[in-house]
């Protein structure tokens, strides 16, 4: 068993829950925040005028919780600073609850003393707001849900107090080796694929902030956990590899924003309503608005940037030499997908001829749909087609493969689960056969015909049915109605794009399957 | 602020800016019509379109990602020399010797997070349907700059010279020997002869030409240091320059017509 737990593992994870914890005392008052302004201060015509809790008091419990965050990572020069900032938050937190007292008590007063109703409200609805506007589920029970974020924050307090004070919480191995043995290439390209399909059908229930308030503190916890584990703390905190595991966060978030929009737009559609776009048709002027908003974007970036260069150095390994190549050789992250379908296409395939077909068809993507509907605004039921091609081709193919290629792709190009070490001497078995083997050798128990015309018959007749024979069907059958409005070329040049683009999930199919190498094997042209 | 005001009278302030401070909603106007770096933008803008949760601000993330590479760029190439003999000890004195090492931090995180919000910038221009017309022809604008970002990370990536960086360009730069047609293990190699003799040799293909070397050697190094210094750069300030004047062109942020 080598060192899952050393001190500076049980610090660094000190310092994660106190940053998970201090998001999810964010939440809750932004779910304080909303109670008071969009539902019940307002409505219940409450003005400052009775006990209102003091003004300093909230900004400074946001103060010290960035002064926490601050010492955190200095801890290396101030020692002891882990333990202050633990202490900073602990005092911040005791300020935030007497705060929220003061303000319930004085919520609760007004309430008693006023019969006053103001209609108008305070602040622009949020999109919580908009959800039961449109039938999409009840309004949120923000008190609830403040108490439940509090709830999750002193809980990551307390798992941050553990690591402060040695203790070694970690996951069990029988964990570790459930997920090893279930994660493979297979699974994991599947498991993808299946997510992205429930989204697409339970989007509804997706684009509550409740679900992603749920999801995201799993992601926190199983990423927390998992980083008690060396093999994937080595992995994941190689300096290369950090921004991927922001991107991974990028995308989710905004994966989820967009399909929240997109389903209270279609929601308002249906009821005849203006989309959350043609909500504020006023113009303003670029001076400030927008300028300001510029300027603070770019002081925040320089700012995470700087923290970023400071926090982890750039990767400088031993000087090249070109005779000892590392293994495994990858090329930079951000064409590891494509490193990844050269498991199952050859170079002038994998990384030539596909990536110019990606170029070619994201260019061709405004010339192929004609649809008018859906610009300018979110949507999903304006465009299902489109939406779900693009995030199919984007997350799956592009984002999930960059994923696998660079956490789960080990020495010799090898699958490992993301508990496991990387062995370099792990053999895993290749028995890939040629279609022509499946077919003349094992299904009509003869030898191959040596004229290669003749033995790669069977992949010929298959890629020009894939091809040629299918796209004239899929022509005269789900694409007829576009052919018929957007012209023959168009349709010929979509049909033919989207099967080479299925091509390689379908070819993954075929490996996995029947452990499929070539279609069509001619020496220097292999398919 | 009176002192302010009065500096905004001397004839030094009147002749850097041609506009009153912009208080009143004449001067905004008129701060956006006459200062050169602000002229990009229009004088007012729709305000849904500006919402962050519509654009996720990741167009104007990247645009001034590139601004920081540039900067950081040109003081990188104060300390580093392209050449096997210095490029590796460059680096790594840059982090040990020069003042404030983090320079090459920058630029690699920057780098890094280019390509993030490059590609985000995308999924948001394509799932809020803005490639749609007037706008296709500035999709294709950005698929070129998307690319060109790309390709300015990945020549990048070998300046170090370090073992990571040899060998992600090796892995890389050996696709290119499999172009159809054009490298020496494609398909279709041997099709291009003359008198007999095969055009396409592993001295004369595609790879050779990007490496300028039948390996990752110093004409690589060099090759890939002036694309990613001057060639990438120009071509991808010239593009952005058109992708800036077409969503202008093309009515501004998009929004629902």
């Amino acid at each position: 068993m080598h060192e899952d737990a050393n001190p500076d593992v049980l610090a660094g994870l000190a310092w994660y829950y106190l940053l998970a914890s201090t998001l999810n005392a964010a939440a809750a008052c932004r779910f304080a925040y909303h109670e008071m302004v969009s539902e019940g201060a307002s409505r219940e015509g409450c003005s400052p005028r009775t006990r209102r809790p003091p003004a300093w008091l909230a900004p400074t419990s946001i103060a010290l919780y960035a002064l926490a965050l601050g010492a955190a990572p200095l801890r290396g020069l101030l020692p002891g600073g882990l333990t202050l900032a633990y202490g900073l938050v602990a005092l911040a937190n005791g300020l935030l609850a007497l705060a929220a007292g003061a303000d319930s008590a004085h919520f609760a007063e007004v309430r008693a003393s006023s019969g006053v109703h103001a209609d108008e409200r305070e602040g622009r609805p949020t999109l919580d707001d908009h959800i039961p506007a449109v039938g999409l589920g009840g309004p949120i029970n923000r008190t609830l849900w403040s108490l439940v974020a509090a709830v999750i924050a002193v809980v990551y307090l307390a798992i941050g107090l553990t690591y402060l004070f040695n203790g070694t919480l970690v996951l069990p191995g029988f964990v570790r080796a459930a997920v090893d043995s279930a994660a493979g290439p297979t699974s994991f390209f599947l498991g993808a694929t299946l997510l992205l399909a429930g989204l697409f059908a339970f989007r509804r229930a997706f684009a509550s902030g409740l679900v992603a308030f749920g999801i995201a503190n799993g992601a926190i916890l199983a990423f927390g956990l998992s980083l008690t584990d060396a093999d994937f703390r080595e992995i994941v905190a190689r300096p290369d590899n950090v921004p991927i595991v922001g991107m991974i966060v990028l995308v989710a978030a905004f994966t989820w924003l967009a399909l929240r929009r997109a389903v209270i737009n279609d929601a308002r559609r249906e009821a005849g309503l203006p989309v959350l776009e043609e909500l504020e048709p006023d113009k303003v002027l670029t001076w400030p608005d927008l300028v300001y908003v510029e300027l603070i974007c770019m002081v925040a970036l320089t700012l995470f940037l700087i923290a970023w260069a400071v926090a982890l150095p750039a990767p400088l390994e031993q000087p090249a030499r070109a005779t000892e190549a590392p293994n495994p050789s990858k090329a930079p992250w951000y064409f590891l997908g494509l490193q990844e379908m050269l498991v199952y296409f050859d170079p002038w395939l994998a990384g030539v001829a596909l990536p110019v077909l990606i170029i070619v068809g994201l260019c061709a993507i405004p010339y192929l749909d004609t649809n008018k509907d859906g610009a300018g605004y979110y949507t999903i039921a304006s465009r299902p087609f489109a939406y779900a091609v693009f995030q199919f081709g984007f997350l799956v193919l592009w984002i999930v493969l960059i994923v696998l290629g660079t956490f789960l792709r080990g020495p010799n190009w090898n699958f490992y689960g993301p508990y496991e070490r990387w062995d370099p001497h792990k053999v895993v078995p290749l028995n890939n056969v040629d279609l022509s083997d499946l077919v003349w050798v094992r299904a009509l128990g003869r030898a191959k015909p040596s004229w290669a015309l003749v033995r790669e018959l069977p992949g010929l007749t298959l890629l020009a049915l894939y091809l040629v024979a299918l796209p004239t069907l899929l022509l005269r059958t789900a694409f007829k109605d576009y052919a018929a409005r957007s012209g023959r070329t168009r349709a010929v040049v979509t049909v033919v794009l989207l099967l080479l683009m299925a091509g390689l999930p379908l070819k993954m199919i075929l490996r996995w399957t029947l452990n499929l190498k070539y279609l069509i094997a001619v020496p220097g042209f292999n398919i | 602020m009176p002192i302010l005001e009065r500096l905004a009278k001397t004839q030094a302030w009147k002749s850097l800016f041609r506009h009153p401070m912009p208080t009143d909603r004449r001067s905004r106007v008129q701060v956006m019509l006459s200062n050169f770096f602000l002229h990009v933008h229009p004088v007012s803008v729709r305000k849904q379109g500006i919402a962050l949760s519509y654009t996720w601000c990741m167009g104007g993330a990247t645009f001034f990602l590139f601004l920081v590479e540039v900067v950081t760029g040109v003081l990188l190439m104060f300390y580093y020399r392209p050449t096997l003999e210095h490029a590796y000890n460059d680096v790594l004195a840059l982090r040990d010797v020069t003042t404030l090492g983090v320079l090459r931090e920058l630029h690699r995180w920057a780098a890094h997070a280019m390509v993030i919000a490059v590609w985000l910038h995308m999924y948001r221009v394509f799932l809020t349907g803005s490639y749609k017309p007037p706008r296709e022809f500035n999709w294709v604008i950005g698929v070129m700059l998307l690319v060109l970002t790309l390709l300015l990370s990945f020549t990048g990536y070998l300046l170090p010279w370090d073992q990571l960086a040899v060998w992600a360009i090796t892995v890389g730069s050996n696709m290119a020997s499999a172009t159809p047609g054009l490298g020496v293990e494609g398909p279709g190699s041997g099709f291009l002869t003359l008198n007999g003799v095969k055009l396409i040799t592993p001295t004369s293909d595609a790879r050779y030409a990007m490496l300028g070397g039948a390996s990752v050697g110093e004409a690589a190094l060099n090759r890939f240091y002036v694309l990613h210094c001057v060639a990438i750069p120009l071509a991808a300030s010239l593009l952005i320059m058109v992708h800036f004047w077409r969503v202008r062109k093309d009515g501004g942020i998009s929004g629902p017509l």
